[in-house]
């Protein structure tokens, strides 16, 4: 006659650092169903697959391994021991715990230990209580996972460029997880940086076992009205999966920097793994402002203290908004107290308004209205203006 | 020269033991069967059960009685073997509280003739 075990009342398990396959601490917090006799053990069982699907060979490392206490009536000097030979499960048996009868909860922590892969069955991890004589008291309860977070890419550079500007970045990144050849990786724009073009854009994944991926785009997946993109899958020169901490380089894709009305935004780089974001980072992208060129002056009076009109003429780096406006930082030397604009005239590319208006505040001129359209890059540009004194 | 040492080992009778809830720690029933296989039981004597102690704690025991004139000492239950039918010496403990963990205990038991002989 062989009695039958009961159940805990309640387990969970939670990770630190909680971010997928991460070695760390496994906390369990166990509430028995039935008393642990005084001299019981816990086992705690983990999903070898874990490890398996994030290719490495176990879950928990059998030299470091130790428990801690947490908290409850246990004592604080736990004894572990692993047991591997099942080809599906790593138990973990916790000894030194109960020094009397317990009925109430109690935590432990075990490391390290592998955090949870991206994809899991929240129930894989279960406990067991048992007596002294290794007689089981509540069998294999499932403990409920805290859900992982995804890893984060460490950014190894800032992209600058000149606003609304194609330009060629070269996006590097450094990933501490391993990268599968079936792994996707998503790269989402800002609604204010675009891809001008993919055609030719490369992705490397540099380890100390040289590989060289190809890269697709997935124009079928791609959402384009989130400016999303996919990238799957990697080809890893015949191996399955890149070795931990490598870095990532993609580059010959050609974008079009944000405007000067928002000359900063990000790429998020995200890598997924059965349909699961594992990894994730982010790609600042700063545009600077554009250099004129061609900038000239020329004034109708030469004469030293004459009231005069300025003619200023130059050629625009980046593209203006219809309601973008100019700018003119008047030296001190050239007067403007009694400024009221007769003649505020804009002339020049296409685009430009002939309802300009000019207006002088503390030695700058502002001029509005300047545009009757957007103007693209390399723009000429044609303002004269009075109401200034010579020095 | 082989020595060839033959044991014997006369098995009288069998106890059969039915728990009304077998999960640990569930207070419950148990419907004891001993079947005399050999010898007759003699009515006129009784039966000692030992549930052991080493599976059941003093506190899972205080409360079991049984159903036939028995009286306790400690996990002995001393019960007389007057009602039984068919040949069949059968009794309930009741009251008892299945031991704290998934073990399978053994029970020991002896039935006494009125000479006090055991069988």
């Amino acid at each position: 006659m062989l009695f039958l075990p009961g159940a805990l009342s309640s387990c969970s398990v939670s990770f630190l650092p909680n971010n997928v396959r991460k070695l760390g601490n496994a906390t369990l917090v166990v509430t028995p169903g039935n008393k642990i006799l005084q001299g019981g053990s816990i086992q705690v069982k983990f999903p070898k697959a874990w490890a398996y699907t994030m290719n490495t060979d176990t879950v928990i490392n059998s030299t470091l391994i130790s428990c801690q206490a947490v908290s409850g009536s246990i004592s604080s000097s736990l004894m572990c021991s692993l047991d591997t030979s099942s080809s599906v499960w790593t138990y973990v048996t916790v000894t030194g715990l109960f020094t009397s009868d317990t009925s109430t909860s109690f935590s432990i922590s075990i490391s390290p230990v592998l955090s949870l892969p991206i994809s899991y069955n929240s129930t894989e991890v279960s406990v067991t209580s048992k007596d002294s004589s290794g007689n089981t008291i509540d069998d294999v309860t499932s403990c409920t996972c805290q859900a992982p977070n995804p890893n984060t890419f460490t950014m190894t550079t800032v992209t600058t460029t000149v606003v609304s500007k194609s330009f060629t970045p070269v996006l590097v990144f450094q990933s501490t997880d391993v990268i599968n050849s079936n792994d996707t990786m998503r790269l989402t724009l800002p609604s204010d940086i675009t891809f001008v073009s993919t055609s030719l854009i490369s992705l490397r994944i540099t380890d100390t076992v040289t590989a060289s991926p190809q890269l697709q785009i997935d124009n079928t997946n791609s959402n384009t009205s989130s400016n999303s993109y996919l990238i799957k899958p990697f080809s890893l020169n015949g191996r399955n999966y890149s070795n931990a901490n490598v870095s990532v380089t993609i580059t010959n894709a050609v974008l079009m920097a944000p405007p000067s009305t928002k000359p900063s935004g990000s790429i998020v780089v995200s890598l997924s793994r059965n349909g699961a974001i594992y990894s994730t980072g982010t790609i600042s992208i700063t545009a600077l402002t554009g250099t004129m060129t061609a900038v000239s002056m020329a004034a109708d009076s030469q004469l030293v203290n004459a009231a005069t009109s300025y003619n200023i003429s130059f050629t625009t780096a980046s593209p203006l908004t219809s309601t973008g406006r100019i700018t003119i930082q008047i030296p001190s030397t050239i007067t403007s107290s009694d400024y009221a604009a007769k003649s505020c005239q804009v002339s020049g590319s296409t685009n430009v308004s002939s309802s300009a208006t000019c207006q002088m505040t503390s030695g700058t001129l502002t001029v509005t209205n300047a545009l009757a359209g957007a103007l693209p890059s390399s723009s000429l540009i044609n303002i004269y203006f009075d109401g200034v004194t010579n020095p | 020269m082989l020595l060839l040492v033959l044991m014997v080992v006369v098995v009288r009778s069998e106890l059969q033991m039915f728990p009304g809830n077998y999960t640990i720690n569930a207070q419950t029933y148990y419907t004891v069967s001993i079947i005399p296989l050999t010898t007759p039981i003699d009515v006129t004597g009784w039966t000692i059960l030992s549930l052991p102690s080493d599976s059941y704690s003093t506190s899972q025991l205080a409360a079991a009685v049984c159903s036939l004139s028995c009286t306790r000492t400690g996990e002995n239950f001393n019960c007389s073997n007057g009602l039984y039918a068919s040949n069949l010496l059968q009794f309930n403990i009741t009251s008892i509280v299945n031991p704290p963990s998934a073990v399978s205990p053994y029970f020991i038991y002896n039935i006494y003739s009125a000479g006090g002989v055991s069988t």
